[in-house]
């Protein structure tokens, strides 16, 4: 079987001492910025990204992926402890972490959480590895405008289906596009929107513009609110996380139901593992057969979100890889690093450099296996990392950033950047405008007019390209669908028309 | 003005700063050459999108005055202070090396939370140069100095 030589291939490669180093490093890392709320996957992996910079491009993409699922483990730990997520994501294991913590079962769910990310994870590196070659192979068939429907399509999604107002979430795209067409147009070389300033004439640096808006933005959204409290890690004993019989027969069928609907949902352009969380959470609550005891400290309630969580974050690197298209704010930041480092993720990555893909497929395993088996033990430690107080913490990270910043180019001019961006972000914060769609919008912006121009050149400026091509008309239908179904009145004619048919089918019954 | 746009202003104000974005940014895409459909020229990509921003920025506005009027508190303290700290690393940096660019970091940043508590701060700072000479300028060889040059 070809899948199978090239997956051991792949294991080769990510076997390599040098490799398993930095699988490691990122995994602890993002084991590490997981556990402390304020800082999240998102701000480490684009101050990690200059580092990566000195590295071979697969241990850079390893290790910055590792931080990235890596941080899903740790997220849970102060959702469970604190009451307060570590990142978006883990917000609803709250739901049921904390009552388990108040009960004294804070070691226990603290260990099943840990066991059903292994088992999304794994769940979606198995679907990855199977289903992977073949949608590449299909792809490779996709025209302009297919990819200019889907990237229309990721952009729209991430936009609706995030909390808050659909206007402002396509507004901040829309801004996330200008700003990435700074810069000197790819087709004629004019120099769009960069006021002479040299400095921004490749472009603005996407991790000066990631850390202001994350990392920033975060720092000075937490000082307003007065940081966060602090928690007793004595309670936290080997023999504390044990679950009981009852436990573990609870635990199976929702870590299974999480893994698969985290896979479908993560797989989608646009949706991320929050949304993946809240949709596996409400259907655990809606099969149970006594869910007014969600809230309460309920196992399945935080392992079919947990395994959802893992689970969708390593299904999003299938369109990454795959297509080239991210589906979300810190996939787009994962795509930007792969770009830096001179990979093209698309169809043909697969086939052109079956060694990389595999290989970095192979490390992902690797790494919730590393997850698995150090996280366990080291329970107690992480723990114990909530009790640094967040006045030392965040001038640190203040440091890192600026550092960070300052490496990619060695230019203050990217740090100033990141401090205008950082006060932008807040502000977008505090009147709810979100900031990941501009995020997704700056990266994907480029593709977006690069596609959009090539798709008309071919089809002699007839829009009709657009709909003539199925793959595209199916997408941009998709988009249309999601369109009318956030305005409101089209969501109760649905209700309206879904309401009487099943009124009719109760009176046939 | 009417009370239903002073319960709203910071709210209205932010739109109006989005639109005032779109709009410039419609502005200076008009300068670049637009070309046609079938070949387009720099402008014609952003000047669209900017468009786009303009209207949706209108559309935030006519939502925000639908919408019942949000409370919004805003601290002053964090956000001057922290940008007075990296506004200070980013002057210092250059001319006087990691060490008081760093310094002046932290012990600014601090200030940003009260209680200000100089002595772990001095403490968490001098560690941060030793772990920020030892990966940036040791292990990743940039050109920072530790004192200037």
């Amino acid at each position: 079987m070809d899948t199978l030589a090239n997956l051991v291939l792949g294991f080769e490669a990510a076997l390599s001492w040098e490799n398993l180093m930095f699988c490691l490093v990122g995994v602890s890392l993002g084991t590490f910025v997981g556990v402390l709320p304020g800082i999240g996957a998102l701000a480490t992996i684009s101050m990690c990204l200059p580092l990566t910079f000195y590295l071979e491009p697969m241990a850079a993409m390893i290790m910055l992926a590792g931080i990235f699922y890596g941080a899903q483990y740790g997220s849970s730990t102060a959702s469970i402890l604190l009451n307060l997520p570590g990142s978006a994501p883990a917000a609803i294991t709250c739901l049921d972490g904390y009552p388990m913590a108040q009960k004294g079962r804070a070691g226990v769910a603290l260990f099943t959480t840990t066991i059903a990310s292994f088992v999304g994870g794994s769940f979606s590196i198995l679907l990855m590895i199977l289903f992977a070659p073949a949608l590449a192979d299909f792809a490779i068939s996709f025209s302009s405008a297919d990819y200019f429907a889907i990237m229309v399509l990721a952009l729209v999604a991430a936009s609706t289906l995030s909390n808050g107002s659909f206007i402002k979430g396509v507004a901040m795209v829309a801004v996330g596009i200008v700003l990435g067409l700074v810069g000197s147009d790819i087709s004629s070389g004019t120099a769009r929107y960069t006021f002479g300033v040299i400095e921004i004439s490749e472009g603005i640096s996407l991790v000066a513009l990631a850390m202001g808006l994350f990392g920033v933005a975060e720092i000075l959204m937490n000082l307003s609110r007065g940081g966060y409290a602090k928690v007793d890690a004595s309670a936290i004993t080997m023999r504390s996380l044990l679950p009981t019989k009852e436990d573990m027969r609870a635990f199976w069928p929702s870590a299974a139901r999480g893994s698969v609907i985290g896979a479908l949902v993560g797989m989608l352009p646009g949706t991320g593992p929050t949304i993946a969380t809240f949709m596996a959470y409400s259907a655990e609550k809606r099969i149970s057969k006594n869910p007014e005891k969600f809230g309460t400290g309920v196992i399945e309630g935080i392992t079919a979100p947990e395994a959802a969580n893992n689970s969708s974050v390593q299904a999003a690197f299938i369109p990454t890889l795959t297509l080239g298209i991210p589906g979300d704010a810190i996939m787009a930041v994962m795509l930007g690093g792969m770009l830096i480092h001179g990979i093209t993720p698309g169809p043909q990555l697969i086939n052109n450099d079956p060694v990389l893909f595999w290989g970095i497929i192979a490390s992902f395993w690797i790494g919730n296996i590393f997850l698995l088996v150090l996280n366990i033990p080291m329970i107690g430690v992480w723990v114990r990392l909530l009790t640094v107080p967040y006045h030392l913490l965040y001038p640190a990270m203040l440091f890192f950033i600026c550092i960070g910043v300052y490496s990619v180019n060695n230019s203050t001019f990217d740090v100033l950047l990141a401090l205008i961006f950082g006060i932008i972000g807040f502000g977008m914060m505090k009147f709810d405008f979100p900031a990941a769609p501009l995020l997704l919008g700056f990266v994907l912006g480029p593709l977006l007019e690069e596609n959009f121009r090539r798709a008309l050149v071919l089809s002699r400026g007839e829009l009709s390209v657009f709909i003539d091509r199925p793959v595209s008309a199916l997408f941009l239908g998709l988009t249309a669908f999601i369109l009318l179904a956030s305005i409101p009145q089209f969501r109760r004619l649905i209700a309206r028309i879904v309401g009487i048919r099943r009124r009719n089918t109760t009176i046939n019954e | 003005m009417s009370e239903t746009i002073r319960a709203r202003l910071p709210d209205l104000a932010a739109c109006a700063f989005l639109g005032l974005f779109g709009l410039i940014a419609v502005w200076l895409g008009t300068q670049y050459p637009m070309g046609t459909v079938n070949h387009m020229g720099a402008g014609y990509f952003p000047v669209a999108t900017s468009a786009l921003i303009v209207v949706l920025a209108a559309a935030a506005a006519w939502e925000t005055i639908l919408a019942p009027p949000q409370a919004r508190s805003f601290a002053w303290r964090p956000m001057i202070f922290v940008t007075v700290a990296i506004l200070a690393w980013v002057l210092l940096v250059d001319d006087f090396g990691l060490v008081p660019a760093t310094f002046a970091l932290i012990l600014i940043s601090g200030l940003a939370k009260t209680p200000f508590r100089p002595i772990s701060l001095i403490a968490s700072a001098s560690f941060l140069c030793l772990a920020g000479y030892l990966v940036f300028v040791w292990g990743l060889r940039m050109p920072l100095t530790l004192f200037g040059r």
